[in-house]
């Protein structure tokens, strides 16, 4: 049995190994195991230290209305922002790729569509709060084409959709950069058969494109999925969850109640429910999305 | 030869660079550490000029100023302090002291005051020291009160005399108030990103006016009364009139400090309630703005809400004599009369706040009719200030909004207010 063990692994790759694993161990199963400690325990000013209190936080979390406002707003903006992103990203990812009459102009505009990319986050938020203003260019130009002065952040109606918006020009490069990677790795004879086939330019990108694309696409919806979930600066710097909590998410909460209260057990505990929510849609994602591959091979 | 002087030459660097790192070591300057906000008040060259005349007095001391605007300051500084990282002396609020506290980051100020140079003990009143649970945490360095302050020259050219109380405003706004050339009076933050100027400023100063009281002596809501409904009834009445800038309410709950501040300081909007130090922030971006403090308002009563900023002291630092030391500096003569003459505050010096021209100034005038004022009430330490900011924030923006009654808006922030309370004890 040893010996089939070591026919079948090379020991001494794991011993190359051991260091990185260590590291890995070192710096992420520990803080999540005491993130996860954390969770079932309250800070004593008192006593001062951690005392157990069982699922006293989780309990409390739950009866927290503010809690579930943010579930819900999180859940849009994240929705919605890979929505924007892959709405933005794509077609211009699939237009940089197209055949241009001018390969320098093609790459200029390749240069100029990262710009946005280029904004820190803060930076983009003040950028786009003067645009957004009440008497600002945007509500300018919106009231020459006859509209009325329009909120954007001031009304409860509009504000998740327009941080969304800002989230989604900032962010949409990096998705543009993954998505026309992958258009060029698309071997070109597939296309070349498709026009023998007598193929046109929709059942090109139909037949060709998308099917080629779908393990890209999955992915960049993953890690979409990941950082809009737990997204933070943009939208705390334009509205901090305000008008009316309208804009308010679950890493507000989490910031709010774990660090400027510096209640670290209850803190933890919107650390692992936020893992717990992400870790699940992420395995019903990629479960689906593995079933739909699969069925279509 | 050559190698003789080649040796001469090497033992002679030597011998160099071991007396420069002995004369180094022996050179080496203690550092101190200030966290302060007030790059934007005071300007740089101040917070500059302050360290320098400090290090002058101290040539073994080397100053280090650390930056964080207002809004971030003290997430930033709590973050620092629990990595074991705080700054020697900080610039603190009242209401951050609780959080601070509790965790154990505030020296007690008590022994090193008792000990205090002669020069400090003569200008400095004790009254200006918060006492919190028996323990000295932080000091004044300079009080002062939230009122309307306006544009002297936009309300000259509007040829309207500054109002002196709540109705008269109305009638000044309405008078500034130009929908076709998009002009208004007043702007307001009441942006949920400006929570704690709403509640602080806004509300607890209107609240007072109105005869009211915001919290018990347990910090407990007492907001949710006839008076917290008369304050926040007269400012929706305003957002109603469109006399608050942009016009609209939704507009007005888009509105921050950030903003307000920026249209004050570009002449856009002639009024704002704030405190004194706006004239620094308005003079660092107009350098032409001439800014005064209305006359004393009065409601129901004439109280304004008491309120400063100070400085606490590091249960971290390993100089806590030269943190009290640089403190004292803060307070002394020289450094108040520069604050108060530059930047008209009411800075923390007995000797230096008696100069009799002190009545003639614009910002500093009404002050002491403020203080003096027996309606007037402190502003306390309490948990969780971000929450309670929210909290007031979030009902009155229903309540502007129309979404609410008044007097609903309130129960209900009283009963959240009062559960955050209980939960900070």
């Amino acid at each position: 049995m040893r010996r089939r063990f070591r026919d079948r692994y090379d020991m001494e790759g794991f011993l190359f190994l051991a260091p990185a694993l260590t590291l890995l161990v070192l710096s992420i199963a520990f803080p999540l195991f005491r993130v996860i400690q954390r969770s079932f325990q309250e800070y004593s000013a008192q006593v001062g230290a951690f005392q157990y209190v069982g699922l006293k936080q989780y309990q409390h979390l739950f009866s927290d209305p503010l809690f579930w406002i943010s579930v819900r707003n999180t859940f849009i903006f994240t929705i919605g922002s890979i929505a924007l992103h892959l709405g933005f990203a794509y077609p211009i990812a699939l237009l940089l790729n197209a055949r241009w009459p001018n390969v320098k102009i093609r790459n200029f505009f390749r240069g100029a569509f990262i710009l946005p990319f280029l904004f820190s986050p803060p930076a983009a938020a003040l950028l786009w709060g003067l645009l957004f203003r009440p008497l600002g260019p945007l509500n300018y130009g919106l009231s020459k084409l006859g509209v009325g002065q329009i909120a954007f952040l001031g009304d409860s109606s509009w504000a998740l959709f327009s941080v969304m918006l800002v989230n989604s020009w900032v962010y949409f490069p990096l998705y543009m950069i993954l998505i026309l990677g992958g258009l060029q790795s698309i071997p070109k004879i597939f296309y070349d058969a498709a026009r023998v086939d007598g193929a046109n330019w929709i059942q090109r990108f139909i037949y060709v494109t998308l099917p080629q694309m779908r393990t890209l696409v999955m992915t960049v919806i993953l890690i979409d999925f990941a950082t809009s979930f737990i997204h933070f600066d943009l939208v705390w710097t334009m509205t901090k969850g305000g008008p009316l909590r309208s804009t308010y998410l679950i890493s507000f909460f989490l910031y709010e109640k774990g660090l400027r209260n510096f209640r670290l057990g209850y803190g933890s505990a919107v650390g692992v429910v936020i893992a717990l929510i992400m870790a699940i849609c992420i395995s019903v994602y990629v479960f689906v999305a593995i079933r739909r591959e699969e069925a279509a091979v | 030869m050559n190698r003789k002087l080649a040796k001469v030459l090497a033992v002679g660097l030597v011998l160099a660079l071991f007396v420069g790192a002995t004369l180094g070591v022996g050179y080496a300057k203690t550092k101190l550490v200030w966290a302060e906000w007030w790059d934007p008040e005071w300007g740089e060259d101040t917070v500059e000029w302050i360290i320098d005349t400090f290090e002058e007095a101290h040539p073994d001391v080397e100053v280090k100023a650390f930056f964080a605007p207002h809004d971030s300051y003290s997430d930033k500084l709590l973050t620092l302090c629990q990595a074991g990282d705080c700054p020697d002396i900080m610039g603190m609020e009242v209401t951050w002291s609780d959080a601070f506290n509790r965790l154990g980051l505030l020296a007690d100020l008590g022994p090193l005051a008792a000990s205090a140079s002669d020069e400090f003990n003569s200008q400095f009143s004790p009254a200006w020291i918060i006492n919190y649970k028996g323990r000295a945490i932080m000091a004044y360095l300079y009080t002062n009160s939230y009122g309307i302050i306006y544009n002297v020259k936009l309300l000259e050219e509007a040829g309207v005399e500054p109002p002196t109380d709540w109705e008269e405003l109305r009638e000044v706004l309405t008078t500034l108030y130009d929908p076709v050339a998009k002009k208004w009076g007043i702007a307001l933050p009441f942006a949920m990103k400006s929570s704690c100027h709403f509640m602080l400023y806004d509300f607890w100063t209107r609240l007072i006016q109105a005869g009211g009281h915001m919290v018990d002596e347990n910090g407990l809501a007492r907001f949710d009364s006839p008076a917290g409904v008369r304050t926040l009834e007269y400012w929706k009445s305003l957002l109603d009139e469109n006399l608050v800038y942009p016009g609209t309410v939704k507009g007005a709950l888009a509105t921050g400090e950030k903003e307000f501040r920026e249209l004050f300081a570009a002449e856009q909007v002639a009024m704002i309630l704030s405190g004194p130090f706006e004239k620094g922030v308005a003079l660092e971006r107009n350098p032409d703005i001439q800014v005064a403090f209305t006359p004393p308002f009065e409601d129901c009563t004439s109280g304004y809400l008491l309120t400063g900023s100070g400085v606490a002291i590091s249960s971290q630092t390993e100089h806590p004599e030269l943190a009290w030391a640089f403190f004292e500096h803060l307070v002394s003569y020289e450094v108040a009369t520069k604050m108060i003459e530059e930047r008209s505050l009411t800075w923390a010096n007995t000797a230096a706040l008696g100069a009799p021209e002190l009545a003639e100034d614009p910002m500093l005038g009404p002050y002491s009719e403020m203080v003096s004022n027996s309606a007037s009430r402190s502003w306390i330490a309490l948990p969780s200030l971000g929450d309670l900011c929210g909290v007031i924030m979030e009902h009155a923006q229903q309540y502007f909004l129309g979404l609410k009654p008044a007097q609903q808006a309130l129960d209900e922030a009283a009963e959240e207010w009062n559960a955050i309370v209980t939960a900070g004890k």
